[in-house]
């Protein structure tokens, strides 16, 4: 009863603190940046002009300029998509490939479900980067194939999830009464199973964008991601490394891009998972 | 044995959370006072500030919650003065605490006996190395059998039983003079729960005092020396139990007592309100007036006026007068001999004749109208004069059904089971936890197959056949679930669920189907205000409502009810129990009933069979069964059953089952009293 009441009175709207606030700003912004960023950045990001390379920050160029006289700014800007586009593509990748393995391994019997998950325990073994790696040296270096990388590089985990979260549900009261209804399996499977198993794994899809766009990043970084002269933040550290004791800016500020929207997307994604806990969908408590 | 200086005493406690909503009065001005040796009972339905209550006597009511008393005094100590650091001291020490669910109390990764010294250590009672032998010593005084070797098992390894019987050991560790006990029993089964409070009753024969929060008015009557009714956090009603349950005089109590299926109540319906809109009025905001005048049959305009007075009722004698305004019939005991009751109920008898403490409690009740007659309950369809057509729709065949063992081994579940269901008729399953009635439900159901044996659907084969023939019959048979919450979708919102059962799963097609899904909400006394909400914001009686409309949904020929009422209160309980007499009377549906509770049964079902490990022991009319039960088995669980009014200690012992009762228990007009064996009946 007192728990009853006081898990009622912690259960009242969280509020949003500033942190998250600020957070879901930017990852809103850098949305923006990826949707139009014609509407942040006028210049041209691969208009080069060699008079004016390697500059350091300044009214005309504020994030400087790289060692072709390219505007960086409009580059971190430009580089946004890319960046969000394999981040998002990769999950998105990782999510579809897990859903469909772990529920194949949690309803089509035990000698599926071993082989499956054994598969899954080799590939978790490796490192994510290093089975990407293994990938785009396959398919060849692009941002398309450096998503797909990624893509099925993080596969595993989700499937392990979905399977769990599919071989409880499956047992739970209205799995069992959608039968007595005359439901047949796919149904109960696409009706009951599937979606419920997905709701926890939203958050958490979340939460890896920002670790898919650090990998894709990692990729581009060692010249396995989109080609030159793509802005992309993972490339244009890897150019500016080579310059920094001339100038500064052009390594920090798409470092600075990719740890920023990394963190801000992290913080909304806790912040979600702190306000999703609790609400398990196998429906005891 | 009691003081004039009372143990424990509480005077104007008032316990509220803080809430988004504002401060919610949990408790609102509760007093009453604990001597040694004497067992205060409160109850109250799921709300009523029963459980919170106890908490602050041991200050664990939370973070957020604000405490005040005008005096909340243990052996003269003042408890509000209490620090954190204070308050361990006192818990398990000086109060006790027992709480429902003893598996979840007790840690799992640690033995039984581990936990116990830990009590001992904490308060430094006992010599480090002496602490084994006394954790023995203290299950072996809790009645647990083998102590030694209990002492040496993790909680999970224990039955129920024993595991409630370990909680109360290491509670009593601290040699405290207060036990909290709440509800000490609700989860056991019958049997189980007798020997518990046999248990307890034996320590307040000690000298300990124990503070009994229920919501099971036939436990508070076997164990209790005085009784408080609280209802929306505050005491209702308060006296010797006796008195109270004999003669209950506000309005609330007689409620909770009408609502308690037995025998009385067959053929009637036994909740004042058939619709679902009564809900106890806890987060009502703090409005002047009795706060179960919304519920109230005799409410009038003083009453939500002003807060009644207390109103001594005094010590009527028994059968006196006050009989005639509270109609319920005098039920009787069954008259049973208490075969199966062991030496401590008997020696817990003479303690509470020598209560005196409960003579000397006044009788109160916070009411204008208690001298105002109770609404006689509305007839119900009639039980027993449905004409039942002679067409089986189930008809189980000798089945057979065991499981693996985690040991390999196979266990059988189900041995050997018969029986038919006809058109329009309640069958009873009775039997305790692991007695296969759930396994043989699921038979029924066709998510089970079998071992040997068949289960036939009007005739034709129905287990044994591949899911996709069986498939277009199965709405034919419905399930109504014990617990509701899981059997629902949680992304579903009522109209959907309802809808799924309509074959229109989709959210367009279920609002298609709306003017179905109201007509089948109104069988269950609903109404299209639930339609959007999701299960988690539907009460616990409204969810079961649900559940009901949602079998009914396929038009099935038959209802399988596993366990529907048994995690309800008894005023829902009652409620529910009302709605599966009113469906079965409109649309005629056989029903499988799948109870532990033998009052529950008897109001319900016109058949019973009775399990036991697998094995069905006994079937027949349910008059026949628990009038006259022909097995020992149905005999003992009758016999455990608690009953309301002062029937342990009375029931002259030793005389064996043979004997049969006494002819006037049985006799021609008596009723069965399961719940109610008030002391007014022919037995006097």
């Amino acid at each position: 009863m007192a728990g009853v009441a006081r898990r009622s009175a912690g259960r009242g709207r969280r509020r949003i603190g500033p942190g998250v606030a600020v957070s879901a700003l930017l990852v809103a912004l850098i949305a923006l940046a990826a949707l139009w960023p014609g509407l942040l950045a006028r210049a041209d990001p691969n208009a080069a002009e060699p008079v004016d390379a390697l500059l350091g920050p300044s009214g005309a160029h504020w994030f400087g300029t790289d060692q072709l006289g390219r505007d960086v700014y409009s580059r971190v800007v430009h580089g946004a998509r890319v960046s969000l586009f394999i981040g998002v593509g990769a999950t998105g990748i990782a999510l579809l490939l897990g859903c469909l393995i772990g529920m194949l391994a949690a309803t089509c019997g035990r000698l599926v479900d071993e082989i499956l998950m054994r598969i899954t325990d080799v590939l978790l073994s490796f490192p994510g980067l290093l089975l990407a790696l293994l990938v785009v040296a396959m398919l060849g270096p692009s941002s398309t194939n450096a998503t797909i990388a990624i893509g099925l590089s993080s596969a595993p985990g989700f499937a392990r999830l979905v399977r769990g979260e599919a071989l409880a549900i499956r047992e739970a009261g209205y799995v069992r009464t959608a039968v007595t209804f005359g439901a047949g399996r796919a149904r109960v499977y696409l009706r009951h199973l599937l979606p419920n198993a997905l709701t926890p794994l939203l958050v958490l899809a979340l939460l890896s964008v920002g670790a898919a766009i650090i990998a894709g990043s990692s990729l581009s970084y060692l010249g396995l991601g989109p080609r030159v002269p793509t802005a992309e933040w993972g490339s244009m550290l890897a150019q500016g490394k080579d310059f920094l004791t001339i100038s500064w800016a052009m390594a920090v500020f798409p470092g600075l891009a990719i740890t920023v929207t990394v963190i801000a997307i992290n913080i909304v994604g806790r912040d979600l998972q702190r306000r999703f806990e609790g609400r398990h969908p196998v429906g005891r408590f | 044995m009691a003081d004039s200086d009372p143990l424990l005493a509480v005077d104007d406690l008032r316990v509220s959370f803080a809430t988004r909503g504002g401060p919610l009065a949990a408790v609102r001005g509760v007093s009453f006072t604990l001597a040694a040796g004497e067992c205060l009972a409160i109850v109250g339905e799921s709300g009523s500030g029963k459980s919170v209550t106890a908490r602050a006597l041991v200050g664990l009511v939370g973070a957020g919650a604000a405490v005040s008393a005008r005096r909340l005094e243990l052996a003269g100590q003042d408890l509000l003065a209490l620090g954190e650091r204070d308050w361990r001291r006192v818990r398990g020490r000086r109060v006790g605490l027992v709480l429902q669910d003893a598996l979840s109390s007790l840690d799992p990764v640690r033995t039984v006996g581990a936990e116990i010294a830990e009590t001992l250590g904490n308060h430094r009672l006992v010599p480090r190395s002496a602490r084994p032998a006394r954790a023995v010593e203290l299950l072996a005084e809790a009645s647990v059998p083998e102590p030694a070797l209990r002492a040496r098992q993790r909680p999970f390894e224990l039955s129920g039983g024993l595991r409630q019987r370990a909680l109360i050991a290491s509670a009593l560790a601290g040699e405290p003079a207060v036990l909290l006990a709440d509800e000490p029993t609700t989860a056991l089964d019958v049997s189980v729960q007798a020997q518990i409070l046999d248990l307890l009753a034996a320590r307040r024969a000690d000298g300990v005092a124990i503070l009994l929060i229920s919501h099971d008015l036939a436990v508070v009557g076997r164990l209790a020396d005085r009784v408080a009714v609280m209802y929306a956090g505050t005491i209702v009603e308060e006296g010797g139990v006796d008195d109270l349950l004999r003669s209950p005089r506000h309005p609330y109590t007689r409620e909770l007592l009408a609502a308690v299926p037995s025998a009385h109540a067959r053929g009637t319906r036994l909740a004042v309100h058939r619709d679902a809109a009564a809900a106890p009025a806890v987060a009502a905001p703090d409005a002047a007036g009795c706060r179960y005048a919304a519920r109230c049959p005799l409410a009038e305009d003083r009453c939500r006026m002003a807060d009644p007075p207390a109103i001594d009722v005094g010590h009527p004698a028994p059968g006196a007068g006050l009989s005639a305004d509270v109609p319920r019939p005098a039920a009787v005991d069954l008259g049973l001999p208490a075969v199966e009751k062991g030496p401590p109920a008997a020696a817990a008898g003479p303690a509470r004749g020598g209560g005196t403490a409960a003579a000397a409690v006044a009788h109160r009740a916070w009411c204008w109208r208690i001298d105002e007659p109770w609404p006689a309950p509305p007839a119900g369809p009639a039980r027993g004069r449905v004409q039942h057509a002679d067409d089986v729709v189930i008809e189980v065949d000798t089945v057979w059904k065991s499981f693996r063992g985690p040991d390999g081994s196979r266990r059988p579940a189900v041995r050997g089971v018969s029986f038919q269901l006809r058109v329009g008729e309640t069958v009873g399953l009775l039997g305790e936890s692991g007695s296969g009635k759930s396994t043989t439900a699921e038979m029924v159901l066709g998510l089970l197959e079998p071992d040997e044996g068949a289960v036939l659907l009007r005739g034709r084969p129905w287990s044994r056949l591949g899911e996709s023939a069986r498939r277009p019959d199965r709405h034919r048979i419905q399930l109504v679930p014990q617990d509701p919450l899981g059997a629902f979708d949680p992304r579903y919102t009522v109209e959907r669920l309802i809808g799924e059962a309509l074959r229109a799963p989709g959210r367009r097609a279920a609002a298609r189907q709306r003017g179905r899904i109201v007509e089948l909400l109104g069988l269950v006394g609903l109404d299209a205000s639930v339609l959007p909400r999701r299960a988690t914001q539907l009460s616990g009686g409204q969810r079961q409502r649900v559940a009901i409309a949602r079998a009914l949904a396929p038009e099935p020929d038959v209802l399988v009810c596993d366990e529907p009422v048994s995690a309800l209160d008894v005023s829902i309980q009652a409620q529910i129990l009302d709605v599966f007499a009113d469906v079965q009377d409109a649309l005629g549906v056989a029903m499988l009933f799948i109870s532990h509770d033998l009052g529950v049964i008897y109001h319900t079902c016109d058949r019973v069979l009775v399990m036991r490990d697998g094995e069905l022991l006994e079937q027949g009319d349910v008059e026949r069964v628990l009038r006259a039960p022909a097995h020992d088995y149905t005999r003992a669980l009758l016999a455990a059953v608690p009953r309301l009014g002062p029937a342990t200690g009375q029931v002259p012992a030793g005389s064996g089952a043979g004997d049969a009762a006494p002819a006037d228990g049985l006799g021609v007009g008596s009723n069965v009293g399961f719940g109610v064996g008030s002391g007014v009946g022919p037995r006097r």
